[in-house]
Parts: C-alpha cells; sequence; structure tokens
C-alpha cells in the first residue's frame, strides 16, 4: 500500500523544524489539501501539532457532498488558533487556553486544546507580526510541530521570523501552460532560496544593519597599509536616515558611493532592483534583503541579492488540476517541476499527495521509491 | 431536513452593517408558501429539443439538488440546443445561526461623534491616505469617499476634523502608496480598486498587503479596499481589515475608521 | 447612536465646553502625559476611559481619589515585589464585559466567554490573596474586587483550577455517556473504512493516499468502470486525463457513519444544553462579576496613576475647598517642574532647573530673556492644575490651590508673524472670553506679538485689565511679555526669570576673546570658571532644542535654529537661570537680550554701540 522512499511527511520530520508554513503560489494549488495530509500523518506518528492560519481561506464546498468543507480536522490533542465566530457549532470539543487581545474578522482569535478531534475553519491573525507571537505561543505550550496555513496566495507567513521552514503548493492554477508553470516555479524557488552573503563580514554587518530598522550601506576599506603583504579589507557600516527605498530608489543609490553592498530594512521593490542593477554595472554591488519574502521581484534582478535570514524550503505539492478543473498529469507535472527546480540549482522533492507522484530529482538522499 | 452551514463565499453584504440575526433559524426558498423550498431554473442544454432533451433537463436539476424536477417549458433554440425554464423543491435549509458574516462591525454614528471618539482615542485627527491604485484610472469611488462635498448630500472624510486627508488620486503604484504611508505615518489606508479581469487586480491588492508586511507596517494602519466588486469578505480574503462596496457613503467609512482604531486603541 | 452619547463625548465637561479643550491639553502636554497612564487590563482601559476631571464642588471627591492613590503608593513602597505580581495578574486579565453583556441580555455564553470569566475568577482570587498579604485594610475599598468563589465553583469543572475552559464530561454523565460512545463508534468507523480501502487497494491494485481520494487516468478505461462499480468508491471529479475517486462508507461502515452522525447530533445538543444551563446559573451572580470586574478596573487604573506617580516622585496637592481670593494665595508651587521637559533636559545631559511661583492675584506677569523659559514656566503651572485635577500626582514638591472650571493655553506667535496669524490668535482668546463668568486658568504665551509693537502692548494691557475689572469668579491669568513695563503699568505681580546673572558677563568692559564662548577655545574656561560665588547661575537648560512642553516648538527654542553654533548654545544653557523671581516696579530692565547676543557671538563693536542705545539699568 505504502510506495517505498520518503514521503512529504518524512521530509518535514527529518528536517528537525518545529513550525513549518504551507503557502500556495496561486489559489486552488491545493494547499489545504497539503496541510490535512501533514496534520493527519503527523499526528498518526504521535506528534502534538499546533495549527494556525495566516488569514482566512475562502470556505471551500466539498465535491461530494455539497457541504462546506472546514478547512482542517485537528486531531485530539492538537493546539488549535481561531477566531470565536468560527467556533459555533464546531467549536464545543476545544478546551480554551486563552483568548488573545488579537482581533481576527471574525472577533477575537482563540487558542484552545482539541479535547476531541475537531473539525474546523482556521481565522488568523492580522499581521506577520502577531502570527510570529502566536507561532511561539504554540510552541510554548508544547505542540511538537506548528503548522500555519498561508491564506491565499500570500508569502508572509513564510517570513523566517515567522516559520522555521516552507513548503511551497503550487499547480495547475498557477499557470495551464506546464513549461511556463514549471518556469515560474523555478524562478520563485531561486528567488526564496537566497542565501546570506558570502562574506562572513558582510553577512555579520547586514544583520546587524537590518536590525537598526534603517537603510544601511555596507563599505569595504582596503587596509593600504598592509597592501604589501596581503589584500585585507575590513567592512564597515553605515546608516542613513531612511527607512525605506520606496519611493526614493534614487536617493538611496546616490548615495551609495563605494559600499560594497546596500542592506535594506523592508520591501526590496522591483523598481529599487532595477536602479540597483545600472549602479552594479559600475562596481561590486550587493543588494541584502532582511528576508526573501520582502523581496519583490517579477523577474531575475541582474544584481548580486542576497538575505540576513534565509528562508528554509522543504519540498513542493503540486496539484495538477487547476480550479476549471483542467488537469495535467501529474506525474508529467511534478517531474517537470522537479526538472525546473534542478535547473535554477536548488532542487527540492516534489510531491502531489492526491496521485502519490513525486520527484526527487537532484535532491540528495531521496531514494526512489 | 438537512442543514447547510455558511458559506464563506459572497456572503457580506455590501452594506455591511451589524445586524442581528433573526431567530427564526431554519430558512428555504419561497414558492408559494414560507419554506416549501420551491425554486424556477433556467438554463440551455446542448440537445436537440425533445423528450431525450427534457429527461437530461430533469436530470440536470437533480444535480443542482432539485427534488421533483419539473420542465415547465421547453424551447427549441436552433437545431441542437434548447432552453428550458423548471422548477423543482430543495430540501436542505440554510441554518441562519451558523452562518458567519464577515461583516465590518461599526455603529452608524455622525460627523460630531466620529470627530470626538477619534479626538477622545488618538487625541489628534487620524491620517488617512487614499488612493486608486495599478492601473485603475477610475477615482470616482474614492472622490466620493474623500472629497470635502462627498456625494448624495453626505460630506466627505475631508469634511471631518477627525481626519487629515491625503488623496494621492489613481494610477499610484503599491510602493509609492506604501511610502506615502510611512512618510505621513498613516493611521489608515483606503484603497479604490475596480476588480475587473480577476487575477490582475487581486494579485495588485494582495501585492499592496504583502508590502505593507514587508515594511513592517501592516499592523500600524487600518487597511481598507472599496469598490464596485468589493464585498468585505472579499476584502477579508485579501488580507484587508474591511471591504466596501457599491453605494457606501463617506458616513459609512468614516465610522468604521473611528471605532475600528477606538477598538485597537482599548484591546 | 445619538451624539449625546456619553461615550463619545468624553472630554466635553461642562455646557460651557471643555475644561481642557484639546490643542490646550497638547500645547501643556497633559494629552502626553495622559496618554503614559496606561492600565494593563481592558477593564483598567475602560476605567480610565471613564475618568472625568475633577470640577469646582467636587473637592471632596477628588480628595478621595487621592487618598486612594496615595495608599497605594505607600503600600506599593512597601511591597514592591506584591506589586509587580499583581501587575502581570493584570496583564492576563482578559474583558469581561462583554460576557456580561450577554448574561444580561439572556443569551448562552461562547466557550471563549466561558473562558474569559474562569480567568476573571482566577484574577480576583490571586489579587485578593495579594491584598491580604499587604493587609487588607490598607487597600481603598473599590480597589478590592469582591469573591467570586460562587461563579468559580460553577467554573469549576470546565477549568480544572487552570485557566482554562472546557465542556467536561462533569457537567453531565449523559453527555459523558454520549461521547464515550461516540468514541467507540468513531473509532470503529475509522477501522472498517481502513479495511475498506485495504480492499479496494487489494482488487483494484492501486493506491488510495491519506486524503482518501485516487486518481485514475481516463486511458483506463476497465479499471474506472470497475471503480465506479464499487459502493467504496465514489466519483468527485473528472479532468482532461484523470478521473478521481474518493473512498465512501459502503455497508457496514455506511451504517456506522450513520449512528455516527446521530451519536454527533445528540452530543452537540448536550453540550448546548450545558452551555444554556451554566449561563443560566451565572446569570444570577452577574451583580458580583461587575463588582469584581469594575474593582479590578479601578485597581488597574489606580496602579497606572500610582506609577506615574512613583516615576516622577509626584506629591499630592493641597485643594483648598473655596475657591477665589483666599490668602495667601491662589496658586502656589515649589520646586515643580514639566515632566516632558525635564527627560528631554537629562536626556542630553543638561541639568533641569525647577520653579517656584505664587499667583494671588487675578493677572500677575512673567518676563525673561530669550531662551529664558517663559513658555515651558507657563506650561508647567498649567500641566500641574491639570494633572491634579483630572487626580493625578503633580510634579513639584508642594502644590496649594483650588479647583478651576477650565484651562486655556495661548500659545506664542512668533514664528510666524504677520496680521493672519494675529488675527488667528484673536479669534482663539474669544474662547476664554466667552466663558468669563466661570474659573478659568488663563495662560497666555506673548499674545500680540504678531502685531505692531506698540498696538500689540496696548492690547495685551488692555486684555489683562479686562481680566482685572470684570472677573468674578476667581480666574487666574498669567501671562509672559517682552513688554518689561507691562506689570507696572497694571499694577500687577510680576515675576521675572533670573536669566544670565549680569556677573555672569561683564558687558561693558569684555572684549570678545575674554567674554564669549564663542571664542572655542575659551569655551572649557568659561564652564570650569563657573564657581558657586556666581551664584544663582546653575547649570540648567530648560529651554533648548526640543524641549518643549506639547507638540509645538516654543518660540524660545526656536531661536537656536537661527543662532551661532552648538556650543554657543550649550553655553547659554549652562550658564541661564530658570529661577523665577518676584520684582517690584523699580527693578532695573535686565540686558539679557544684549548678553545672549553677546553669548551668541555677535560682534563686540555691535554690543558696545548698543549698550550707547540702552544703558544699564535704564
Amino acid at each position: 500500500m505504502r510506495e517505498t522512499g520518503k514521503q512529504l511527511v518524512d521530509v518535514v520530520t527529518g528536517s528537525g523544524v518545529r513550525s513549518v508554513a504551507i503557502v500556495g503560489t496561486a489559489k486552488n494549488v491545493g494547499k489545504t489539501v497539503a496541510m490535512n495530509y501533514l496534520v493527519s500523518e503527523l499526528s498518526a506518528q504521535g506528534l502534538t501539532l499546533g495549527l494556525v492560519s495566516s488569514g482566512r481561506d475562502g470556505e471551500a464546498i466539498d465535491a461530494f457532498t455539497g457541504q462546506p468543507k472546514p478547512s482542517v480536522t485537528a486531531p485530539q490533542g492538537a493546539w488549535v488558533v481561531t477566531a470565536e465566530g468560527v467556533l459555533r457549532g464546531s467549536g464545543s470539543g476545544l478546551e480554551i487556553a486563552d483568548v488573545l487581545g488579537t482581533q481576527g474578522v471574525f472577533g477575537r482569535l482563540v487558542l484552545g486544546r482539541a479535547a476531541e478531534e475537531v473539525a474546523l475553519e482556521l481565522v488568523g491573525p492580522r499581521s506577520a507580526r502577531e502570527l510570529s507571537a502566536i507561532v511561539s505561543k504554540l510552541l510554548e505550550l508544547g505542540a511538537d510541530m506548528v503548522l500555519v496555513d498561508g491564506a491565499l496566495d500570500r508569502m508572509a507567513a513564510a517570513s523566517p521570523k515567522v516559520t522555521d521552514a516552507v513548503i511551497l503548493a503550487t499547480g495547475a492554477s498557477l499557470d495551464m501552460d506546464l513549461e511556463a508553470a514549471a518556469q515560474e516555479m523555478g524562478f520563485l524557488v531561486w528567488l526564496l532560496s537566497r542565501p546570506e552573503h558570502p562574506v562572513d563580514a558582510v553577512a555579520a554587518l547586514a544583520r546587524e544593519a537590518v536590525e537598526s530598522d534603517k537603510v544601511c550601506f555596507i563599505d569595504a576599506c582596503k587596509d593600504t597599509e598592509q597592501r604589501d603583504t596581503q589584500q585585507h579589507t575590513t567592512y564597515v557600516l553605515r546608516i542613513t536616515d531612511h527607512p525605506t527605498v520606496l519611493g526614493i530608489e534614487d536617493l538611496i543609490l546616490e548615495q551609495a558611493g563605494d559600499a560594497a553592498a546596500v542592506v535594506v530594512p523592508g520591501a526590496v521593490s522591483q523598481a529599487f532592483l532595477d536602479k540597483a542593477r545600472a549602479w552594479a554595472k559600475r562596481r561590486e554591488f550587493a543588494v541584502i534583503a532582511g528576508d526573501a519574502v520582502s523581496i519583490f521581484a517579477t523577474k531575475r534582478p541582474g544584481v548580486d541579492l542576497y538575505v540576513t535570514q534565509p528562508l528554509k524550503l522543504l519540498a513542493v505539492t503540486v496539484n495538477p488540476v487547476n480550479w476549471l478543473g483542467m488537469s495535467h498529469d501529474p506525474r508529467e507535472m511534478v517531474g517537470a517541476i522537479g526538472a525546473s527546480l534542478m535547473d535554477v540549482g536548488h532542487p527540492l522533492p516534489v510531491f502531489d499527495v492526491v496521485s502519490g507522484e513525486k520527484s526527487t530529482e537532484g535532491v540528495g538522499g531521496m531514494a526512489m521509491g | 431536513m438537512e442543514t447547510v452551514m455558511g458559506n464563506g463565499n459572497g456572503q457580506a453584504t455590501s452594506g455591511g452593517r451589524a445586524a442581528n440575526a433573526p431567530h427564526s433559524d431554519l430558512v428555504l426558498p419561497y414558492g408559494d408558501q414560507r419554506n416549501d423550498g420551491v425554486v424556477q431554473v433556467s438554463f440551455t442544454l446542448p440537445v436537440a429539443a425533445g423528450p431525450l432533451a427534457e429527461e437530461a433537463a430533469r436530470q440536470t436539476m437533480k444535480l443542482m439538488g432539485l427534488e421533483d424536477p419539473q420542465v415547465a417549458e421547453a424551447t427549441a433554440i436552433g437545431e441542437e440546443f434548447t432552453f428550458f425554464v423548471g422548477y423543482g423543491k430543495l430540501t436542505r435549509a440554510v441554518e441562519l445561526s451558523k452562518l458567519r458574516v464577515a461583516a465590518p462591525m461599526w455603529e452608524e454614528l455622525d460627523q460630531a461623534a466620529v470627530n470626538q471618539l477619534v479626538q477622545d482615542t488618538l487625541g489628534r485627527p487620524m491620517v488617512v491616505v487614499g488612493a486608486a491604485t495599478g492601473s485603475d484610472a477610475h477615482t470616482v469611488g474614492l472622490d466620493a469617499i474623500l472629497n470635502y462635498k462627498g456625494f448624495a448630500g453626505n460630506r466627505g472624510l475631508e469634511a471631518y476634523s477627525a481626519f487629515k486627508v491625503v488623496n494621492m488620486g489613481s494610477q499610484v503604484p503599491n510602493e509609492e502608496l506604501v511610502a506615502k504611508a510611512r512618510e505621513l505615518g498613516a493611521d489608515a489606508i483606503l484603497v479604490s480598486q475596480v476588480v475587473t479581469e480577476r487575477n490582475v487586480h487581486l494579485a495588485n491588492l494582495t501585492n499592496l498587503v504583502e508590502l505593507l508586511e514587508a515594511e513592517g507596517l501592516r499592523d500600524q494602519v487600518v487597511l481598507v479596499v472599496g469598490g464596485p466588486r468589493i464585498t468585505h469578505a472579499l476584502a477579508i480574503e485579501l488580507g484587508y481589515d474591511a471591504g466596501f462596496g457599491p453605494s457606501t457613503r463617506p458616513q459609512d467609512v468614516a465610522s468604521y475608521l473611528a471605532q475600528e482604531v477606538s477598538r485597537r486603541m482599548l484591546n | 447612536m445619538t451624539p449625546g452619547n456619553p461615550r463619545y463625548t468624553r472630554s466635553r465637561h461642562s455646557a460651557t465646553g471643555y475644561f481642557l479643550p484639546p490643542s490646550t491639553s497638547d500645547h501643556l502636554g497633559f494629552a502626553q502625559i495622559w496618554a503614559s497612564v496606561k492600565p494593563r487590563s481592558a477593564p483598567g482601559r475602560r476605567a480610565k476611559a471613564g475618568a472625568r476631571p475633577f470640577l469646582p464642588g467636587t473637592e471632596g471627591a477628588l480628595e478621595g481619589e487621592f487618598d486612594r492613590l496615595e495608599a497605594v503608593v505607600k503600600l506599593w513602597d512597601g511591597n514592591p515585589a506584591v506589586f509587580s505580581e499583581i501587575l502581570g495578574i493584570l496583564e492576563s486579565l482578559k474583558d469581561p464585559f462583554h460576557a456580561m453583556d450577554l448574561l444580561r441580555d439572556g443569551q448562552v455564553l461562547s466557550l471563549a466567554e466561558l473562558f474569559i470569566l474562569a480567568n476573571l475568577c482566577a484574577c480576583v482570587r490571586r489579587i485578593r490573596g495579594l491584598q491580604a498579604q499587604t493587609g487588607i485594610a490598607g487597600w481603598p475599598g473599590t480597589a478590592v474586587p469582591p469573591g467570586l468563589e460562587p461563579v468559580e465553583d460553577l467554573l469549576a469543572p470546565g477549568s480544572q483550577g487552570q485557566p482554562r475552559f472546557y465542556i467536561s464530561d462533569a457537567y453531565s454523565p449523559a453527555l459523558a455517556e454520549t461521547r464515550k460512545m461516540r468514541k467507540q463508534a468513531q473509532e470503529m468507523w475509522q477501522e472498517q473504512m481502513a479495511e475498506q480501502a485495504r480492499a479496494v487497494e487489494q482488487s483494484l491494485g492501486i493506491r488510495i493516499s491519506e486524503t482518501g481520494e485516487t486518481a485514475m487516468r481516463k486511458s483506463d478505461h476497465d479499471l474506472i468502470e470497475k471503480a465506479r462499480s464499487m459502493p467504496e468508491l465514489g466519483e468527485t471529479r473528472q479532468t482532461l486525463t484523470h478521473v478521481y475517486f474518493r473512498l465512501i462508507p459502503a455497508r457496514a461502515a455506511a451504517k456506522r457513519e450513520q449512528e455516527l452522525t446521530m451519536l454527533k447530533q445528540r452530543q452537540s445538543e448536550q453540550e448546548a444544553q450545558v452551555l444554556r444551563e451554566l449561563s443560566l446559573e451565572l446569570r444570577t451572580h452577574l451583580q458580583a462579576m461587575e463588582a469584581a470586574s469594575c474593582a479590578l478596573g479601578e485597581l488597574d487604573f489606580l496602579l497606572s496613576k500610582a506609577e506615574l506617580a512613583r516615576a516622577m516622585d509626584a506629591t499630592r496637592p493641597v485643594i483648598r475647598e473655596e475657591p477665589g481670593h483666599t490668602p495667601p494665595s491662589d496658586l502656589m508651587l515649589r520646586d515643580a517642574f514639566h515632566p516632558l521637559v525635564k527627560d528631554e533636559v537629562e536626556s542630553r545631559g543638561g541639568k533641569y532647573q525647577r520653579i517656584s511661583i505664587e499667583l494671588d492675584s487675578t493677572v500677575s506677569v512673567i518676563t525673561g530673556p530669550n531662551m529664558g523659559g517663559k513658555t515651558v514656566a507657563l506650561s508647567t503651572v498649567g500641566l500641574c492644575v491639570a494633572m491634579a485635577q483630572w487626580g493625578l500626582m503633580v510634579p513639584c514638591s508642594k502644590m496649594e490651590f483650588s479647583l478651576y472650571d477650565f484651562i486655556y493655553f495661548q500659545p506664542g506667535q512668533e514664528q510666524t508673524p504677520g496680521l493672519s496669524s494675529f488675527a488667528a490668535e484673536i479669534v482663539s482668546l474669544k474662547q476664554p472670553l466667552s466663558r468669563m463668568g466661570e474659573r478659568g486658568l488663563i495662560l497666555l504665551d506673548e499674545v500680540g506679538r504678531g502685531a505692531n509693537p506698540s498696538q500689540g502692548r496696548a492690547l495685551y494691557a488692555a486684555l489683562l485689565q479686562y481680566y482685572m475689572e470684570n472677573d468674578k469668579a476667581g480666574s487666574t491669568v498669567l501671562a509672559t511679555t517682552h513688554y518689561h513695563g507691562l506689570a507696572a503699568a497694571l499694577g500687577v505681580p510680576h515675576w521675572q526669570v533670573k536669566g544670565l546673572a549680569t556677573a555672569s558677563l561683564d558687558l561693558a568692559g569684555s572684549s570678545g576673546e575674554e567674554a564669549g564662548p564663542g571664542a572655542e577655545t575659551k569655551r572649557e574656561t568659561w564652564a570650569e570658571s563657573d564657581t558657586p560665588a556666581r551664584a544663582g547661575t546653575k547649570d540648567g537648560a530648560q529651554a533648548g532644542t526640543g524641549a518643549k512642553p506639547g507638540r509645538h516648538t516654543e518660540p524660545e527654542a526656536r531661536a537656536q535654529a537661527t543662532a551661532g553654533t552648538r556650543d554657543d548654545i550649550g553655553w547659554l544653557y549652562r550658564h541661564m537661570d530658570y529661577t523665577l523671581q518676584k520684582v517690584g516696579p523699580d527693578t532695573p530692565t535686565p540686558q539679557d537680550a544684549l548678553v545672549v547676543a553677546k553669548a551668541l557671538g555677535l560682534d563686540a563693536e555691535i554690543i558696545d554701540k548698543a549698550l550707547k542705545f540702552h544703558p544699564r539699568g535704564g
């Protein structure tokens, strides 16, 4: 019955992380299916789960029964956070342990433990900051693993400030053209895999810079006295007065001077990347963001792009069926996406948890069944 | 009788004012009498008119969940199509008490009360930045809400001492809107958007949310979207705090904003 | 919602208007002080939101408030550990008022609301315990919540001594039985479904996913036909390439599922029944819960006020019952300070200098040099009165006053001279003038500066005289001015900022080299030679940049923008004596302007020429 080889659940348990966000690249990419799969598999392994959403998904109607489908079934013992408004009718199995000050759409957010198996809809807080606090709280309460259901196609839940690791859900709804979908995934995975700056001293300064909440430059000072013996570079942080680059891209870059890198604590826009590329043509210059979800690139930027907090991508799940019911062959789609990730140099295991198809192309230690 | 729980989609009314749920709990469509469940449907099948087409129509109605399907009218449209009007009965009722309506909760306040509430809450006017974002060249709705003269005799937010309004106009890139909101220390952002081709505009709306998150501003602003095809439920799903549909008056938005900041302050 | 609803008219306090108009509150820095009173719980914030200023006639109530505050501050000093624990408990307190509203309406409480009431009980129990530890008699009665043992008993089965709530089996034996049956049925159903899945997998040779779904290629016609014929599988959807099936309960499992549905229904009815009964019983304790919630809110609010008083080492003011001209003075402040300005001065390493003043006449005048802190003095007086009447301890070592009906502050207009700002000033001055029948504290900062000097001065004098002649309510008008002879002309008390003691800078005999801090190299010498002999020239720099009580930059501070270097300003800060002294009509006009000009490095020749125009003592 069970196929041999690693399944999605094994990837999660083997990674050593305590919290995982499942984020979708579009609507109807099987995010909830992946979430429920992980819930049932992880709890079957005896783990106490913490379940929370990063917002609110449109409630789906179950195709077979015609009944509205609660987004998740919390196994007995799991900790969940949702809004009190959605508990009406389905919440009596919860042992309420806290009513949070945070307001969700359906009233206050409630934290509880499932005294019995409870099917419910998860409604989360408004912001990533609040979400992050909730994830910590669930871990504190004794959850072994917290799963965050990323609402819609919003990426904020994937921030390393919120969760340890990320599973990307994608599918035919992203683009019905298989080639295009695979390429788009390749780019997204490339973007979300941005590493720290390779020079330790720069990476350390960049982390410090992000803490300052101001745009900073990192200047490279070639130590002239030691030029004879060996090339020796020291790096210095230069803090600007600007908390953002939005709308003042040129103003920021004009201050770059001979900087080796600019560190942006907030959003890195495509406009900024375009201008930074022009800048980088003349000298070595890198753009460093706080984390990958703060980078709003729509294409490869043509400038070295790093983060201070890298994001850990665990796997990709694929739903070959789009929202109109049109479908690719699951095996073909899984294969195409696996190959595309390999092409961009960031191979990841790819799963279709419905058909059981998977691709582990280029992924070390992933024996195929 | 089976019951159906609330469906999250399309559930919010555009007006969205808080209302008490009626106590008669289970409701069915009204045909000739209360809760008889009788509905009329019309559709076209790509089948030539005749007994086969009528049976197909009855089966179609069954698939819709209708009992006792009856074809009342079958009209041939060309050679290969038939247009049907049919009747049937629904037996599954909607249970009102289980519906969850995502409506912004506010009481309607008059201008003086809004001004007073904001003064008491913030001790200063609330800074509101408004823009029609993305490729959207429509500003009519936004202007009607923000401009001093408002519309339909209901004065806009600029007429309130409670609000310091900055209207950025149309086709404002999200980045500029976010930069402006940061610069002014905005308490609220009002986005006007005509959702036409679903994906393009929705992506632009979610992009704004993500930008605000990246800039660490999301929980510092009340984020509101309005437009002819916006429902509150859609706005929520997109990560906004509230959505306002057509026929929204400035007073609705003003009342909501004042009470939302006050609520955030007290909690 | 009617506009008259008290919820939305909090800061309008009398028929005629505000005790503290928003702009005055802002200018005095009171808005910021009040915002720093931060209760930790929703009931505390509610108590704060319901607070009103104490107006004339409510002296007794205000004394009561200060009694409570004083008692708490004293307890706090003696039991710091207990207090930090109490603050922690208040932090964890949830807002119980919504639950109580629902109960009052006869509605059934949700689990979340029941949790909140369990939380209320736990907070009350713990706080009562801590209060008992410190001797309950020392606590103000309104801040000791009544015990909620009966409510706690009702919720105990659901909370089990933890801050939790659950509809536990203990509430209903019938519910317990149903739950047990349901659990058994559920387990059997799961077993049957698993068996079914195995059977299907075996007979079709396919794999059914963890989600209970399976997909078949459309090309596998036989397989699909076979699957369609199996009662254990239901077709859910088709795509271009695949047909999807889902495992559905058949035969025994279907029967079990029916049973399960029935049990589920029963369970949910029984749970609803428990909630209904519990809510009904809780309703009988509504009054006790309300009293406890309000007491906790009161306690929280009181503690946050005490916290502020402790932080600024504030004092209880003496309220003289009888308003009006009661000797020795109408308003007395000793060693008063403006907490916001003090923080600002100290944060840049300066030493704040406190002021004392006694106002015993309807009108008093303050004069002083530029950057001499006149505006800060004015704001300090206003702030102390505002804080006292809002029930806060005051930042001074002693304060005596009688309650006012309103406070009005007219800020200076130096930044934007011209007729339009003058016009704005006149328009706003009509506000206090329209309330002549009430006892006001009217603080005027250089009124008329935007106008032509002689007309401005005439107008200012006339305004003050008008108050002297027409005020019957015992108002206090305190006016700052540059017009040195104004007090003498009106015959009113004259307070003068000591300023730069003349000894600190010998104007006549100096050369720039000796006298000016503008000479960079001499700067340290100046500071070092600041011997005690130079009496009154204490370090103090409270009128400097950013040292402003409210949100608006005061005129004095603004001067810095165009003045000399930072070092010159520093020198000025160090040598300015902000003390207010009462002077007689014969006191010579100080030459502060010239001293300041010199200090800021203006050419010595110009200073010398100026001295000829304005000889010493002239």
